[in-house]
Parts: C-alpha cells; structure tokens; sequence
C-alpha cells in the first residue's frame, strides 16, 4: 500500500496512474522537478565531493606522473616509464615464459594467480554454499569458512611462512607423508613453488567471500522454481544446471569483479610472506609498484604500473556492467 | 568537600611542577634506531647513561627497520617534516642521497673522522661537509658450535688449512647423524646469503675485486667474478652442501642442536641466538684475506626542531655511546678509542681473529637502493637453483641493479 501515486491502491484522491512504459509529461510551471533536481545536487554533493578528492584527484594525478620523469617529477617523457617497464625482466621475462622456467615476471604471475584463484576460490566458495545451505543448524561452520577474509593479509602471509616451511609447516609435511617428496621442500625457497603457494593461502582466505555470496544468491531462489523443477522430474544435478546456475549469473559476476581486482591488486601477502622472491618468482605488480615507488623513488615507474594495473582491472569490470545492462 | 579540595591540590601540584620542567627547558628528542629484543636491551644503558650527564634532555626511543625508516622518512622529507630528531639505519646511501636533497643536518665538526676505522665514516663527505657518523656494528663470519666438533671427535673449521680440508671436513660433517646439510642457510629477506658471497669474494676474489665490485669498476659478470661463482660456490651449492632455508632464528638453534656444522652470519648472532653451551666459535676459511663490516649510521634530519641537542646526542652515541654498547655483546665499535677491555670475552676473542685481516665495507648497504633488494632476491634464486644458466642471469640482474642504483647515487 502506498501513500502518494503509484501503481498501488492509494488512499485520498491521487491522480491515476500511468500505463506502464509512459512517463508524465512535464508541466509548465510545475516546479517539483526543478526542486527535485537542488535536492538531488544536495545528496549527491557530499559524495561527489568525497570521491573527487580522494578517488578522482588520485587517479588523475598518478595517470600524470606515470608520464613525467623519475628524475625530478617535472619533466615529461611521454610513455617512456611504460616503455621502461617493459623492456627489463621484473614485469613481463620473455625469456624463462619461452622456456617455462620460473621466474616469468609479475604481470604472467598476477594472470597466473588469477587462472588458478579465480576458479579454485569460487567453485569452493559454490560447494561450500551448497553444503551450508542445506545445514542451517551447522551454520557456525561458515564462520570458519569466512574468517580467512577477516584475517588481515600481512598476518595471514607470516602463518603462511609457517604453513610451507619444509621443517613446521603442514603442507610439505602431508606431501612427506603421502610419499611425494617433490614437495617436501621449503616453498617460498623454490621458485617453481613459491607463487603457488601464495595462491593457494589466497584461496584460502577468499573462498569465505565466494560462500557468502553465493549463500545470499542461494537463499534468495524462490523455492516454487525449485518444486517446479521436481514435479517436471529433474535430479539434483539437472535442478542445479538449469534452475540454479542461471540464477547465480549476476552473483557469479560480482566474484568474478571483485576477485579480479583483489588478485591484481594483492599486494600485503607478498610483502610480508616471500617479498617477491626467490628472484621475482613470486612477484606481483601490486608489489612491483611498492618496490618502484617507496623502495626505489621511483615515482614515474610506480605510477606507470598503478596505471597498468587499473587498465587491466577495468577489463571484467567493464565487462561486467555490459553483461548486466543486457541483462536488465 | 575535602577530597575535592585535596584533588584541587593535587593537580595543581602536577601542573606547577609540570611548568616547572618546562621551564627548565627540558627537551624530549625522538629517536628512531632498528634494534628491538635483546639488542635493544645492550642499547638502554647508552641512553640512561646520556640522560644522567644531560638532566635537560630526555630520549623517546622508537624501533624502525631500515626499509621501513626509509620508507616513511621519503614521504616525510617531501613535506619537509621528520618523525625523529635522530635516526640509525644501516643503509648508507640512504643518507648519502637524502643529504644531496638537502634533507640531512651539516654535522661537520661533530666528530674527528680519523677516530673511525678506516672507510666507515668517509661516504658522508659531501663537498667538505659531514652528514652522518658511524655507530657500532657486526662482521660477516663463519660460526658454528665447537663443541658440535669435539662430541662427534672432528677438527674445528678454524684448524683447517686448505679450501680442500675445509670441504673434506664439511663431507664428514655431512655424514655425523641427525646432521641436515654441513652448512646452514638464513631466510627471510635474503641477506644471509650476501655474507656468504662476500666471504667468499674476500676469500678468493681479494681485495681489488671487492672494490672494484663495490664502486661498481668491476662488473658483477666480469669472466673473474663469474670464475669465483662458477668454480667456488656453485659446486657446493650443487653439492648440497648448504641446507634449506631457514629463518635465521630457527638455522642457529639448529647449529647448536648439531643439525648443521657452521652458518655464515654475523657476530650479532652471539647476542641474539646465543648457544645454548656457550660454544660460540668463528673462523676465516682457508686464505681469507679480508672480512666485511657492516655497521649502522647516525644522522639528524634537517628538519629537527631541536638541533642542538640532537647533535650533543649523536657526539655522545658515536664516542662514548659505542663504548658502552659494546658491552652487551654481539657489537663491535668502529669508533677506534674504546678499549678492547670494554668488550665481552666472545668479542674479544672475535677482534683477535680479525686483527690479522682487512676489513671491508659491506657492498650491499653501501650501495643500497635497488641493488640491495635485486642482490638479496636474486641469491635466493641462485640458491634454489644452482645452475650456470641461474647463475649468469643472476650475475647478470646483479649489474644492472649495479649500475641503476651507483648512477642514482652519483646525481
């Protein structure tokens, strides 16, 4: 029930409401839109504000030194801080990708990370959703699902030390017992192994937000579809494919987003666990920009990576939107 | 009524006495220094001992890594601010390079650099003027657990003639039971693996090639430095003869639990890890013509509020502040006044070994910059993987980080 127009019952005399798809047509001398359109600017302002200064302004700004000089700041130099980048081996190593040895650079890594994150975090995120969902009582379990994500990164990245050290930590030593011992070694000392185990702790951390997700899209699938579905005979599986699935595109999308952006933005896990290292090995660019801009001064590099980094995070978001809007 | 009172009383009792030291003029000074634990213990009795001969000056003590000091004092120095009057970090060519700014206090006067050991003090001359001075520091050795030796009835290291005794006795290390690799390897950031390389440079490079290696006249991938690598480290890097990496606290327990024969680290080891047996023992390898000193370095930032005494400060830390110091332990001074009877029996024992030896700078913090974290990063790698292909890139990052960091600290 609504108090003013609008297409539900109303109380007093409004005027009828508007076959859908048309709008009211406006009236000269009405001054509700105009007084609308101050308020909206009152609303609006504050985060206008909020987002010039402390989003905009930034971005703009680091888009700029990205073309100036490291030297001094003031000289510009074009594209030459991306030219620079890459023509040495600590973003893209041409070199050891042709030969498929470690250390490959941090841009392959980061694409590295996300192919094997991506799918990992969020079809675990998915089985455990579908697990949760149907034990409402265990629902502390998701607790422990989801603590990984309140971990702070640089805690999570010193137990990881612990976790892959060959002597302490689990890992190798589950390796160790079930007879690889390939694997039973120090992983942050190895570059073959070094990045993965960071994937792997991020997996582990992430996978919380996938399951929160997808519960949320879960619990919100009217229970008819379902029903419907079993009274047309599909099992477990074919309820899923094709009733479920669909309608977790939109969720599905939203991880896919923000996973991309954690993944190439992650930046605290790799200082405070293997600093890049062993020789770049485990290497990102989000830690290649710190490296540059408050290790080496290098002001004009750091921000030419920021500004890589952004252009390859709005690829999904792009796409993301695009989907939605066709979607909607 | 008369508790209020009372309280009345009381504060401003608290606020009269508080004017009452401001009007002494009592300075509080910021110091900013890396040492934490029990460095930081052998360090308290330098500034009790400042504040009882300076009643007007107090000392707020604040621990800052290098990389992180560094880090923080860019972003500050931009602004023309500083979180500290004084600050201790062992990165050189950092206060080099912020001096060239102009961020760094004149302190020429302050100190007599002839006082110093030689080359410790001599990078902060820029154009006649001073910019930072010396504090205590540590030497690159070979140590291990003497008594390891004496249980399993084998030689020392130290009674090991030739390169080929040395590695003949590492063999038989190897095989002593409950022994993980002869030689224990530090992990963390890396530096561990700089010691050795220096120790080895110092041991069959000489004194021409780690100079030139440190003002950057030689190339890292020269066909002598690539020889060195090639024929003395990677065939004990391939040999297995160092172990897995491990985090420096847990490869020095493990030394003195008899899993590893000898760890190159540094004399600070001593006072942080000390053995168990009290069996701390180093020594050169065969033909070891030189050591490496690293030490770390006061400066004032120019944007102090009180200059003055931040300077009385760091007269007192480079002088009789060293002498104190190093009785804790671990430490050695480069301030060359303070007596040998000053220093722990351990040191002592150290500084007779050393007497015989040229002490050099250690290359990576007096080159610093990029080339400290390329050099560290890259060793590691070596260490994973030992081979000729590994080792001529390795080299080969190694100079380029080289060349990029002197020619940014020669602007």
């Amino acid at each position: 029930m609504s108090l003013g127009a609008g297409p539900g019952p109303s109380i007093g005399p409004g005027p009828a409401p508007l076959p859908a798809g048309r709008r009211e047509p406006a009236r000269a001398g009405n001054p509700r839109p105009r007084r609308l359109k101050a308020e909206t600017l009152v609303f609006v302002l504050p985060a206008f504000l909020l987002v010039s200064v402390f989003l905009l302004y930034p971005v703009v700004k680091s888009l700029l030194l990205s073309l100036y000089s490291n030297e001094d700041g003031k000289s510009f130099v074009g594209l030459a801080n991306f030219a620079a980048l890459f023509r040495g081996r600590d973003i893209v190593n041409l070199r050891n990708i042709l030969r498929l040895r470690p250390p490959f650079g941090a841009l392959p890594n980061n694409l590295i990370w996300i192919a094997i994150h991506l799918p990992l975090s969020m079809s675990l995120g998915l089985a455990c959703a579908l697990l949760m969902i149907r034990l409402p009582r265990l629902a502390f379990l998701r607790t422990f699902v989801f603590v990984g994500m309140l971990v702070p990164g640089v805690v999570t990245g010193i137990v990881t030390l612990f976790l892959f050290e060959k002597g302490a930590g689990m890992i190798p030593n589950l390796f160790h017992l079930i007879g690889i011992e390939g694997l039973y070694i120090n992983w942050f000392s190895h570059p073959q192994t070094a990045l993965l185990a960071l994937i792997l702790t991020s997996v582990w951390t992430w996978t919380g937000y996938s399951m929160v997700v997808f519960l949320a899209a879960l619990s919100g699938i009217p229970q008819s579809y379902l029903e419907a579905g079993i009274v047309d005979g599909a099992n477990a599986w074919q309820l899923f494919r094709y009733v479920k699935l669909p309608l977790l595109r939109s969720s599905i999308g939203t991880i896919v987003v923000m996973s991309v952006i954690q993944e190439l933005t992650g930046f605290d896990l790799v200082y405070s666990s293997t600093y890049g290292g062993p020789g770049g090995a485990s290497n990102v660019m989000g830690f290649q920009m710190y490296l540059e801009a408050f290790k080496y001064f290098k002001f004009g590099t750091g921000s030419a990576i920021a500004t890589l980094i952004t252009l390859t995070a709005a690829v999904p978001i792009v796409l993301n939107v695009r989907n939605s809007a066709r979607q909607a | 009524m008369n508790r209020t009172l009372k309280r009345a009383l009381a504060a401003a009792l608290v606020a009269v006495s508080g004017l009452g030291l401001a009007a002494q003029g009592v300075v509080t000074l910021r110091m900013i220094a890396p040492w934490a634990d029990k460095e930081l213990e052998g360090f308290k009795p330098v500034l009790e001992r400042f504040e009882q001969l300076n009643p007007g000056i107090k000392v707020e003590y604040r621990t800052g890594k290098p990389e992180d000091t560094a880090t923080i004092l860019s972003a500050q120095f931009s602004v023309k601010k500083t979180p500290a009057d004084i600050i201790d970090t062992s990165f050189s060519a950092f206060i080099v390079q912020e001096a060239r700014k102009g961020n760094i206090l004149d302190i020429s006067g302050a100190v007599d650099i002839k006082d110093y050991r030689p080359g410790s003090i001599d990078q902060f001359v820029i154009g006649r003027k001073l910019y930072g001075v010396t504090s205590i520091g540590g030497l690159d050795i070979a140590e291990y657990n003497a008594k390891f030796y004496r249980d399993n009835k084998l030689p020392e290291p130290k009674d090991a003639k030739t390169w080929e005794d040395f590695l003949a006795l590492m063999d038989k290390v190897r095989k002593v039971p409950g022994v993980k690799a002869p030689i224990g390897t530090g992990g963390g950031v890396g530096w561990t693996n700089t010691t050795v390389v220096q120790t080895f440079i110092n041991t069959f490079g000489g004194k021409a090639m780690y100079n030139g290696l440190l003002v950057g006249s030689i190339s890292w991938e020269s066909p002598e430095v690539k020889k060195l690598f090639r024929e003395r480290l990677l065939p004990l890097l391939q040999g297995k003869y160092f172990g897995e990496p491990e985090e420096n606290a847990a490869v020095t327990q493990n030394m003195w639990a008899g899993k590893y024969g000898l760890f190159f680290g540094g004399t600070t080891d001593s006072l942080k890890f000390p053995s168990p047996a009290g069996d701390y023992s180093v020594c050169l390898l065969p033909g070891q013509k030189a050591i490496s000193m690293w030490t770390d370095f006061w400066f004032i930032p120019a944007y102090t509020e009180h200059p003055k005494e931040a300077l009385k400060l760091m007269k007192f830390l480079a002088t009789e502040g060293q002498a104190i110091q190093v009785k804790g332990g671990g430490r050695i001074a480069t301030y060359t006044k303070v007596p040998l009877s000053n220093y722990p029996a351990a040191e002592q024992k150290i500084l007779k070994i050393i007497g015989s030896v040229a002490v050099n700078p250690d290359i990576d913090d007096i080159i610093g910059g990029k080339f400290q974290t390329v050099m560290w990063d890259q060793l590691k790698l070596l260490w994973a993987d030992p081979t000729a292909d590994t080792l001529d890139s390795v080299l080969a990052e190694m100079q380029a980080a080289s060349v990029e960091t002197l020619k940014g600290s020669a602007k």
